[in-house]
């Protein structure tokens, strides 16, 4: 009986193995490259015991604390100590997001797409899908986990051994396998992909706020979420196995749940109840643009409810910056060059790029959904209407836009809103907004390049959010590794006037605008020339 | 008044030709019937005829205007039904429906909810929960609800069980009545045959034979079954005369068709007893072309 559950498993093992080869490469070289390359970055960068001090006490302040977690091994803050504070959080996320991708895709994807059920005519178990699309997920982590060990330690720098490299390792792939178990056991809740893995980045969202606030206060939240759990193996420190015991025991059992709720619901249900809807559509659908907005809804109003609880919880912990900094004479004195801003005013600075890309992903995301349209042939019901084709296209660029605009509105008013509450002398409402609106002509800039993928490479959207990611790294590890000028400047983020410690430079954003604008009119004149491609 | 007129269109996909200097023409309130088998160039064509993908060569137009630069002009008098009907999951049949009617304009509730009945379709399930048969009803709805000069329906049958598929007929011959035009993919011949006035075959991309139901039968071969009080003489002498089985019930054949009526004089010779003839039927046709 139990055999019959999990019958062709293995088989179907090597299948998604096989269809996702490139994938998963791409991946983990993404992946992998990119924290090994760190690794000699950071020991370029912070040399003498003293630079690493000066590092440790700025990765003391309460913003920083939020951002990535507590401080270890600050006696002996080696550059190992310094590696993993700046970057184990980070990576753990990534990895649970590339997780949570793969997962949905080879569970609820295939069901809704009618795959699954070809699948499942053949002698294969009912569990064997969910088991082999878990198996598979353990190979790819473990192959990363040792992958990154592996290249960590290869550089032999002074306080990244072998054994804190593989616990590097280890945690990241640790983390990926719970967010795997996690959105598997989402994908059985649910009947139809967008929801499930909507639920697990919202899920991944929380559990990272849950670490924040309990970071900054009680550590007993820190512990009941994954993202601080891992971070208590004190990694290059200490390196505590405990953590890492105790989150694959939670795995095991989040996996064991979600295979159990596998076997006792039926193929392309979920377990939530499905509602009845409206016989007659509401007068918002009656147009591409009505359509699109329906479409996109829940996300639009849980991007927009998260980025305004991300600006808050930042906007909370501006007043605790403040004191911190007063009470730190050696972090007084660094920041004293400074000393025209408050040092609340040049963190915002940094907190504000952050929020921009983070507000960049909806953005680009809702644009895309045009193609993912197109792919599954539902744009062909539009287009054989009276629709043409750039109504279709400005339909999602309307929202994509104005989404952006919002965002960065949102987090102006989550800063302000609780940041002038815990801060004694808050800069005024205008000046947050006006350093968050600053932001907007490189998000549209993106929004221009993923435009452009769209109407000429169809099949390459993705590049855009490789771009948003070099984009993010350039300029948060830009900004706390002094890298070169030029690195920065190749993404329009680099561009940006840094208000309120910068002047305003309309010169800069007005080249921005108009370079974006080109994009918009280039895709879509390009859009419209085009065959649809399924 | 020609409605559609495809005039050697190639389409081209990278190294791979879809489709072949392929002309089409429907007339003012004809039902074509464009058969094929799978992977022929039917999709493709309809796809070029709507807009969605560029002819690589040659020129299509409807209504007179060319169907790639006039594309929302034209479709606001065309309504159509594509093969493999993809719905938004989480919206419901009814709200699909209202939005395609929307965008041609000119809403007809009463037409709707009749359709709606008549199909059997309930418009509250949310689109994800619809078999393949369901989700053409809508898109079945959709395209009968709206007033239209010409339906264009791409295998429109293909998941419909035989009672909705007779509702789907009625509502061809309705429209049809009305004197539309309509162009009808297929490859389900008893349809085409009941339906269509014209046929045309399309093969490998390429346009092996149309023309109506009658002419193309002249082409082919009529089924004989015959029995005479003395054996016929010169039958399997004679050219025109295929696959003869004789069994004690008399002796079945099949003769070109435009040789049926020298055969017949020359059988009378020989005192027939009875007589059976069967026109070929659109299957027969259909498959003389791929042996």
């Amino acid at each position: 009986m139990t055999d019959n559950l999990f019958a062709g498993s293995s088989k179907l093992t090597r299948f998604i193995l096989r269809r996702d080869r490139i994938l998963i490469i791409i991946w983990l070289a993404g992946i992998v490259g990119f924290t090994v390359f760190c690794g000699p970055l950071f020991n370029n960068l912070y040399k003498t015991d003293l630079e690493r001090l000066v590092m440790a006490e700025t990765m003391r302040n309460p913003a920083m604390i939020a951002m990535v977690g507590p401080v270890y091994g600050i006696d002996n803050y080696t550059t190992g100590a310094l590696f993993s504070n700046m970057m184990l959080e980070f990576m753990a996320i990534i990895a649970a997001v590339m997780n949570i991708f793969f997962v949905t895709r080879h569970t609820r994807q295939d069901e809704e797409s009618g795959r699954m059920e070809v699948i499942r005519s053949l002698p294969v178990g009912r569990l064997s899908n969910l088991t082999a699309t878990m198996l598979a997920v353990l190979l790819v982590n473990v192959i990363m986990a040792v992958l990154t060990g592996l290249g960590l330690a290869a550089f032999g720098i002074d306080g990244m051994d072998f054994a804190g490299s593989m616990f590097f390792g280890g945690v990241m792939g640790i983390t990926g396998l719970f967010f795997a178990a996690a959105t598997a056991l989402f994908c059985q809740l649910t009947a139809n992909n967008r929801t499930a893995s909507g639920f697990s980045f919202i899920f991944l969202m929380f559990l990272y706020l849950l670490r924040a606030a309990g970071d900054l206060g009680t550590e007993a939240l820190s512990l009941l979420s994954p993202l601080g759990l891992i971070l208590r193996a004190e990694v290059y420190v200490n390196n505590c196995v405990w953590p890492i015991l105790a989150l694959l025991g939670i795995t095991i059992l989040v996996t064991a749940l979600a295979l159990y709720l596998a076997k006792i619901r039926d193929l392309g249900t979920g377990l939530l109840p499905d509602r009845p809807g409206k016989a007659n559509a509401a007068r918002l659908l009656s147009s591409p643009l009505g359509l699109a907005f329906r479409l996109l809804k829940t996300s639009i109003f849980v991007w927009a409810a998260a980025i305004f609880i991300f600006a808050a919880m930042y906007g909370s912990i501006f007043g605790d910056l403040e004191s911190f900094i007063s009470s730190n004479d050696m972090l007084k004195a660094i920041f004293a060059q400074n000393s025209e801003f408050s040092f609340v005013e040049q963190f915002i600075v940094l907190l504000m790029a952050i929020m921009s890309m983070l507000s960049t992903i909806p953005v680009l995301s809702f644009m895309q959904r045009v193609r993912g349209e197109e792919k599954l042939g539902r744009t062909e019901h539009l287009l054989s209407r009276s629709v043409s084709r750039s109504r279709q296209f400005a339909a999602y660029f309307i929202i994509a836009s104005i989404m952006g605009a919002v965002l960065m509105l949102l987090t102006a008013l989550g800063f302000w809103s609780v940041g002038s509450i815990t801060l004694d002398t808050a800069p005024s409402l205008g000046t947050f907004v006006e350093a968050a609106m600053a932001y907007l002509p490189a998000i549209w800039v993106m929004l221009g390049c993923s435009m452009i993928l769209i109407a000429y490479l169809p099949d390459k959207t993705f590049i855009s959010y490789i771009y948003l990611g070099y984009s993010f790294f350039s300029v948060y590890i830009g900004s706390i590794a002094q890298l070169p000028e030029w690195i920065k400047k190749l993404t329009p983020f680099g561009h940006i006037p840094q208000i309120p410690v910068e002047e305003m430079d309309v010169f800069s954003l007005v080249v921005l605008i108009v370079i974006a604008v080109l994009l918009f009119v280039l895709s879509f004149a390009g859009y419209s020339k085009r065959d649809m491609q399924m | 008044m020609s409605m559609v007129n495809v005039n050697n269109v190639t389409k081209r996909f990278g190294k791979f030709t879809a489709l072949d200097e392929v002309n089409l023409t429907l007339n003012e309130g004809e039902v074509c019937g464009f058969i094929g088998p799978n992977g022929a160039g039917k999709t493709t064509t309809i796809r070029i005829l709507m807009g969605i993908l560029q002819a690589t060569k040659g020129s299509a137009s409807i209504f007179g205007q060319d169907v790639w630069k006039n594309a929302v002009e034209i479709h606001k008098r065309i309504a159509y039904v594509p093969g493999d009907v993809n719905l938004w999951p989480n919206l419901t049949g009814g709200e699909v429906i209202d939005l395609f009617v929307r965008l041609r304009r000119g809403n007809n509730k009463n037409r709707r909810e009749d359709l709606i009945r008549r199909f059997d379709l309930d418009p509250t399930k949310k689109c994800r929960t619809y078999s393949k048969g369901n989700r053409q009803k809508v898109a079945l709805v959709a395209a009968f609800a709206s007033e239209a000069d010409l339906y264009i329906l791409d295998e429109p049958t293909s998941g419909l069980d035989p009672l909705m598929e007779s509702v789907f007929q009625e509502c061809v011959m309705d429209v049809k009545k009305a004197g539309k035009s309509v162009l009808l993919s297929s490859h389900i011949l008893s349809e085409v045959e009941k339906l269509c006035d014209r046929v045309s075959i399309i093969r490998q991309g390429k346009i092996i034979d149309s023309g109506t139901l009658l002419e193309l039968r002249h082409l082919t071969r009529t089924s004989i079954s015959v029995k005479t009080a003395r054996p016929i003489e010169g039958l399997a002498q004679n050219p025109t005369v295929h696959d003869i089985k004789e069994s004690p019930s008399g002796i079945a054949f099949s003769v070109d068709t435009e040789a049926l009526g020298a055969l017949i004089s020359h059988m009378s010779q020989f005192e027939i007893l009875s007589l059976e003839s069967t026109p070929p039927t659109l299957e027969q046709l259909f498959m003389r072309h791929y042996e």
